[in-house]
């Protein structure tokens, strides 16, 4: 397959911090404020090592097929067959996680501030970009990406800077009180979204420099972990931990709490920018993994055949998978964590690895 | 050719769809909601909830709000005129839960119910002792509440204090939101704070609440005036005051601090602002000082199996008042005010921690807090029995630190001959 669309590495590290940003920024405060109260943000550190070795696996497993992505080596590590069959269970997982992007905002939206729009609506609008942006090609992705990280960014920062006189240090202490085992039950699903950095698995044919992946990804997992642990800092000193774990998206409660001398209030549309603008990157990076996979499992030579089918499937699955918030909750805190981001995103690219080192499988090198 | 106008097509279509079609809510639809009060009331045998809004009517501010005195009339009975013509006016319906209450008003209000960022909630007194933690629920829980929304405890019932009058503001809760920010800190005794800390508090082990009080009164001017002075100057007759503070513990109203004893509270934890303290000497001299600054600080020890709190309390303050003819401005005598203040303070203070720890057994200073803070492992140990056995019989010892920073524009006063 040719991948004349190249992209750098510096596009590549923002590319990543938006799209483990996009979504998780409205959660991490609640979901590590949950079992590790306070502490939380040691959660988020352990998931920063869990993110490093994930960057580790995939770039150094990409890096021996630099041309391919992983549905087309891994026939080349366990056979054609398995290797098929491992294609196709890469593109359920990558469905079934850009569904969960989709509920996860058309759930937000319904809940804070569009009650009585269909979720069907929401979820086609945001399909709709995401169709157009991925039947551009990633490179259109990519430079979007570039524009919007600013926008994103700069929300979330603004909204911590109108809070900071809000902020009670004192709130942090004791320090790691709850145990390790609690903190270590907090950072579940933070490993989940920090190895989300694994989408690389099919974007690294594409870089211009695969060598300096492993770079570009540490760097972008370092960033996502700062920006999470002041996000989490932030909210937990001003809203306490109770609150904050009690409440499904303490980031928006928090930006809702912010009042400046009677006028400079209602600033949530900031935390609207962010969200809005981070899952509309996030959603078209899984919506073209999705679909790239996908072609190449079943050959096709040009993937644009699918995206109306699988915008059309992200859609209703997205409507259908859950019946309720609570549903939804206990999928993304308990099962896609366990039984999906980990086989996914760290198991089976692992054994890959060790099964290619143990082979001494190798993809044909570029000419560069 | 052709892709242009089917682009521009596909825009103008967009100008029907980004607004937001199921969601878009016009302002003459509205009906402002400016302050809530619940209620638990009694009817024909059956327990209700009622909910009673000030709502504020847009496009009618503008022509009927200027009024002298306007301001909430309707439900006090006797509001002169049709409803129509004040822009603020007070509704109220029961329903058996909040939400019910609220949606059975909207069978009379014309208009969407729209809760708009900064308002007001009140509670009730027999509600809050029914437990306000439970009914406090939906406030965290509906989109349209914010943390940020102040509330406070009525003694009687929370529509009673929407009936009384506002004396500054067009509308109650802006009367009430101007006396919490506004004037709070200058007088220093009475209490105000947000949703968060309130949730926080009932939540928080080691810690109890503390909710501002809110009390209807007559204003004392009206006993001396004339009905006739009363109708020129458009006195009310029923106005809203901030009055001291209501204990919760567990969730539940066990009790009010009056005025002094809220402003102990606020000594020992360190918010007290601006608010005068008057001191009679013994030669008969008064002074009043105002304070400027307070600072208090809360550190435990473990003596002999017993748990010692002790509360460092810090106050600045000016003197800015003062009945005789002793030569203030010296610093002997400046030394004698800063020890009657220190006195004072510490009165105060200790007053209110006695009741707290004895009467109500309830740890609004956050004593729990502090111990959880600094010694996690002794606090594991004894929480299970804090509020009932050891917070009763933890030993406070209050020490404080008074300065008095200025005589204002004078030093002595100015001598009689």
């Amino acid at each position: 397959m040719a991948k004349n669309e190249k992209i750098s590495s510096y596009q590549l590290t923002v590319l990543i911090i938006t799209t483990i940003l996009g979504t998780s920024v409205i959660f991490v405060p609640s979901i590590t404020a949950k079992y590790a109260e306070q502490s939380g943000w040691i959660s988020v550190l352990i998931a920063f090592t869990a993110g490093v070795f994930a960057i580790f696996i995939t770039t150094i497993l990409g890096r021996r097929f630099p041309d391919q992505t992983i549905i087309e080596y891994c026939g080349q590590i366990i056979g054609r067959w398995p290797g098929k069959a491992l294609g196709m269970s890469y593109v359920i997982f990558y469905t079934i996680t850009g569904a969960t992007i989709v509920r996860e905002f058309t759930a937000l939206l319904n809940s804070m501030f569009l009650p009585q729009t269909p979720a069907l609506v929401i979820a086609f609008f945001l399909i709709l970009m995401g169709a157009a942006a991925v039947s551009k090609g990633l490179e259109v992705i990519v430079r979007a990406n570039e524009f919007i990280i600013p926008l994103f960014l700069g929300s979330v920062f603004a909204v911590i800077l109108l809070v900071m006189g809000e902020v009670d240090l004192k709130e942090l202490t004791p320090v790691a009180e709850c145990g390790l085992q609690k903190i270590l039950l907090s950072s579940v699903v933070p490993v989940g979204w920090f190895t989300e950095s694994t989408v690389l698995l099919v974007l690294i044919p594409y870089l211009n420099a695969p060598n300096e992946s492993t770079r570009a990804g540490i760097k972008a997992i370092a960033a996502v972990t700062m920006i999470q642990i002041i996000i989490f800092v932030t909210t937990v000193t001003v809203l306490g931990p109770e609150i904050t774990a009690n409440h499904n998206y303490s980031f928006l409660n928090l930006a809702r709490y912010i009042r400046i001398a009677e006028f400079l209030t209602r600033v949530e549309p900031l935390v609207m920018i962010a969200w809005v603008t981070g899952v509309t990157i996030k959603i078209s990076v899984f919506y073209y993994v999705t679909v790239a996979s996908a072609a190449q499992v079943l050959g096709m030579k040009d993937y644009r055949l699918l995206v109306i089918p699988f915008g059309l499937a992200f859609i209703i699955l997205s409507l259908i998978l859950w019946q309720n918030s609570v549903q939804l909750v206990i999928f993304l805190e308990q099962i896609w964590p366990i039984f999906l981001a980990f086989p996914f995103q760290i198991l089976i690219p692992l054994i890959l690895l060790i099964l290619a080192l143990l082979r001494k499988k190798r993809g044909a090198q570029s000419g560069k | 050719m052709g892709n242009k106008a089917v682009a521009y097509l596909i825009l103008l279509t967009l100008i029907f769809i980004l607004p937001g079609c199921w969601d878009r809510r016009e302002i003459e639809e509205l009906a402002i909601i400016n302050a809530v009060g619940v209620d638990i009331v009694e009817f024909k045998g059956q327990e209700l909830f009622r909910i009673s809004y000030i709502v504020m009517r847009p496009g009618i501010v503008k022509s009927g709000g200027g009024q002298a005195g306007g301001g909430g009339g309707g439900g006090g009975g006797g509001g002169s005129g049709s409803a129509a013509q004040h822009a603020y006016y007070l509704v109220s319906a029961t329903g058996k839960t909040i939400l019910d209450a609220s949606r059975n008003l909207s069978a009379r209000l014309a208009r969407y119910q729209f809760v708009p960022p900064i308002m007001v909630i009140i509670i009730g007194e027999r509600l809050a002792q029914k437990g306000a933690k439970n009914y406090l629920d939906i406030f965290e829980r509906h989109k349209d509440f914010r943390l940020r929304t102040l509330v406070f405890v009525v003694k009687g019932e929370a529509l009673d204090a929407l009936t009384a009058q506002t004396e500054f503001e067009a509308s109650l809760a802006d009367e009430i939101r101007g006396i919490a920010n506004n004037s709070q800190p200058f007088f220093s005794k009475g209490y105000q704070n947000d949703l968060l800390d309130v949730l926080r508090n009932m939540t928080r082990e080691g810690k109890d609440s503390l909710i501002g009080r809110l009390e209807v009164t007559a204003p004392p001017e009206n006993e001396i005036l004339s009905d006739k002075q009363k109708e020129a100057v458009g006195r009310p007759e029923k106005a809203i005051v901030l009055s001291g503070a209501a204990v919760l513990k567990a969730g539940k109203l066990v009790g009010f601090l009056t005025n002094d004893e809220a402003r102990g509270f606020l000594f020992v934890t360190g918010k007290a602002r601006r608010g005068a303290i008057p001191m009679e000497q013994e030669h008969g001299d008064k002074v009043s000082i105002a304070m400027q600054h307070t600072k208090s600080s809360i550190t435990y020890e473990v003596k002999g199996g017993k748990l010692k709190f002790k509360v460092d309390i810090k106050v600045i303050g000016d003197l800015l008042e003062h009945e005789g003819n002793e030569p203030v401005a010296n610093p002997e005598w400046v030394k004698v005010f800063e020890k009657g203040l220190a006195k004072e303070v510490k009165n105060l203070a200790e007053h209110t921690i006695d009741k707290a720890q004895h009467k109500f057994k309830a740890d609004i200073f956050g004593f729990g807090e502090t111990l959880y803070r600094t010694d996690p492992k002794l606090w594991k140990e004894i929480k299970q029995k804090w509020r009932e056995e050891y917070y009763p019989q933890a030993e406070v010892e209050v020490s404080v630190k008074a300065q008095i920073r200025t005589t204002g524009q004078i030093g002595n006063s100015l001598p009689v001959r």
